[in-house]
């Protein structure tokens, strides 16, 4: 299994640092997850490690041969990135898509061979795109074209590959299937899948590893769970005003509740008055005013002081005015 | 061979006939089959016109149209933009300018004691002009990262060099003024069957050329960051297609003036009948239809049956304008055709 190595590296654009000394190893067969703020570099390090953007300092190595001394097309045959780069409406099909992706395979003509052909739709089938083979790129949805980018990096056929958010703008049952898809892809074919995203709580459950980029603080790896535990991904997620939860994923806000509540009743009442109660600024404490909740036919009825109802929006209401 | 391809080449055949029998005088399709043939015709006027004009005009459609078209497409693809052309660039700009110079700069030129000959000098004056502004373009393009910035510094020379052509034509004589007006309608009957010798060799490497941009084109409608990715030599692939598109449309610029409209329509007509963004198909598909369209224009021009003919840039445009307007129309928006 291959294994990326990087070294010493600096990156940005030409005068503009953005990251410095960064010394991380890829290991092959793994997926990991980059997290980090907006701005941080996470878009800038991928690309300088698929060699897209020339480093400051430092080396990148795949197994031990720095990937600037690599032949291109060698590179190509074994490092394949999606970035966020987009494509546009296209006339092209899903299959021509994914057919490129056997660019450096292919001769001088781009002609398919019997195993491009082979690579390719066993790419489209590992995506589950094969219903949408022919379907124009200008007329799928962004969790199809998503997949179809998938499926082309796999017809690259490289042992590592990039990936640059590849859950923005998809809904949560995209996210869901893509981290899915690469954890699949993970297992079956033991390649190294590396993405940056912004999927704290799907990170937290389908990667490896994950790296934590902080400004001017060195990238920290680990096991998600001793990253949270140690309470790292709250630093790199920092906020004056809210506390990220690493283990919900779910954000909290730090002001002081103007009011305290005290709530009592069956589980799944209080979960919700709960998240509404605080979704408005007030506090859970013993000594607050007593909300009762229970059950009734199936009905949610709450009952402050002498009042009593069914709806969360009026129980809030009444908060309100008192 | 695909259909399309084949019914092309059908219109294609029929089309270059067409332009060698109309004309102000119309010659039947048996004669030039006997004049091709070397036997003899009713009227030996009819040799004459079908060897000195009729043919060689044809073939200057032919390499002109087919020229105009490819480049189109490349630029196109290059670009990632609809609307770029051998507009685009300052190619023909550059062209303008050259022979502006040469028009123009008559008295000066003869400072130096240089005289020039009309027609060949221009074309050359135009060939330099489009290459040197090309330069110009080609040294910015190693300083900006992305194609739309070369786009638009392409699009600065052609207002700056046009400006410089309104200057030249401010100061010089009337005569002057008109021929290098002239030259501006564009015109495939001003190529003789000398120039078409200097016209053939660089269409031909620019045929040649375009058959090694198949696969760099398609990787280049990913967009710049994947076909780096995939391992194309990106500089290698870069002035491939700059220079391969200069030398078509500099040429063709320099011979028949700047025309208009076929290099941009030529290419979204292409992928509209052809539904593909395969530069495998739309590159010999373009060939023919850039040709078919221009001498269809070129028929149109020389208006059969009257001995007046009009400026062939206001045919192309006339007929090209509406056309694009329609291909966007029909399209709803004409960037998903890439």
């Amino acid at each position: 299994m291959t294994t990326l190595k990087i070294i010493g590296l600096n990156i940005g654009y030409g005068t503009k640092e953005i990251a410095r000394e960064i010394d991380l190893t890829l290991a092959g067969g793994q997926l990991v997850c980059l997290l980090g703020q907006n701005g941080v570099g996470k878009s800038t390090l991928l690309r300088t490690l698929s060699n897209l953007q020339e480093p400051l300092a430092g080396e990148i190595k795949l197994d031990d041969k720095d990937i600037k001394r690599l032949d291109r097309r060698e590179l190509a045959t074994r490092l394949g990135i999606i970035t966020t780069e987009k494509i546009g409406m296209s006339n092209m099909t899903v299959r021509e898509l994914v057919a490129l992706g056997r660019y450096p395979y292919t001769n001088w003509i781009g002609k398919e061979s019997v195993e491009d052909t082979e690579k390719i739709e066993e790419a489209i089938s590992r995506c589950k795109i094969n219903y949408i083979e022919n379907a124009r790129l200008s007329a799928i949805s962004d969790g199809q074209f998503q997949k179809a980018m998938v499926a082309r990096v796999l017809a690259q056929d490289t042992e590592i590959i990039l990936m640059d958010e590849p859950t923005a703008h998809l809904d949560v049952v995209n996210r869901v299937e893509m981290f899915q898809l690469l954890e699949t892809i993970k297992e079956e074919t033991g390649k190294s899948i590396l993405i940056s995203t912004h999927e704290l709580d799907l990170s937290m459950q389908f990667a490896d590893e994950l790296w934590l980029m902080n400004f001017n603080q060195p990238i920290i790896t680990g096991a998600p769970e001793d990253l949270g535990l140690k309470g790292e991904i709250e630093k790199v997620f920092f906020h004056e005003e809210f506390v990220l939860d690493s283990r919900t994923g779910q954000v909290r806000m730090k002001h002081t509740p103007s009011r305290y509540f005290h709530l009592t009743g069956e589980d799944k009442c209080v979960s919700w008055v709960q998240k509404a109660l605080e979704r408005k600024g007030y506090g859970l404490r013993s000594d607050g005013m007593t909300i009762e909740v229970e059950l009734k036919e199936n009905v949610l009825v709450w009952k402050l002081q002498s009042k009593e109802g069914t709806s969360i929006h009026r129980l809030l209401e009444i908060i309100r005015d008192l | 061979m695909n259909r399309p391809l084949v019914i092309l080449i059908a219109i294609f055949v029929i089309t270059f006939l067409l332009d060698v029998m109309f004309g102000s005088v119309l010659i039947p399709l048996e004669a030039i089959w006997n004049i091709l043939m070397g036997h003899a015709v009713e009227h030996p006027a009819w040799e004459r016109i079908v060897f000195n004009y009729r043919l060689p005009r044809a073939v200057a459609g032919v390499l002109a149209g087919s020229a105009l078209g490819l480049s189109g497409l490349y630029m196109q693809t290059f670009f990632r933009n609809p609307l770029a052309g051998p507009y685009v660039l300052g190619i023909s700009a550059g062209a303008s300018l050259g022979v502006a110079l040469v028009v123009f700069g008559e008295s000066l030129w003869l400072l130096f004691g240089l005289q020039f000959t009309s027609g060949f000098s221009m074309a050359v004056g135009a060939i330099i002009g489009s290459f040197l502004v090309f330069a110009v373009v080609l040294f910015f393009s190693a300083k900006v990262r992305d194609n739309t910035s070369l786009l638009i510094i392409g699009l600065m020379f052609s207002s700056a060099t046009s400006a410089i052509v309104s200057i030249l034509q401010f100061f010089s004589n009337p005569e002057d003024v008109q021929s290098y007006l002239i030259w501006t309608f564009g015109d495939l009957g001003s190529v003789t069957v000398n120039e078409l010798q200097i016209l053939f060799p660089p269409i031909v490497i620019g045929w040649l050329g375009s058959v090694f941009l198949i696969k760099p084109l398609n990787i280049f409608l990913l967009g710049n960051q994947y076909a780096k990715n995939a391992g194309l030599n990106m500089t290698l692939a870069k002035y491939g297609v700059i220079s391969i598109t200069a030398l078509l449309s500099g040429t063709v610029t320099a011979y028949c003036g700047p025309i208009a409209f076929v290099g941009l329509a030529t290419p979204h007509i292409a992928r509209m009948i052809l539904d593909t963004s395969d530069h495998r198909l739309l590159i010999p598909f373009v060939g023919f239809l850039g040709a078919i369209i221009l001498m269809f224009c070129d028929i149109i021009s020389r208006m059969p049956g009257f001995s007046h003919s009009l400026p062939l840039n206001a045919i192309t445009s006339i007929l090209g304008g509406p056309l694009v307007i329609w291909l966007i129309v029909k399209r709803g928006n004409i960037s998903n055709s890439f």
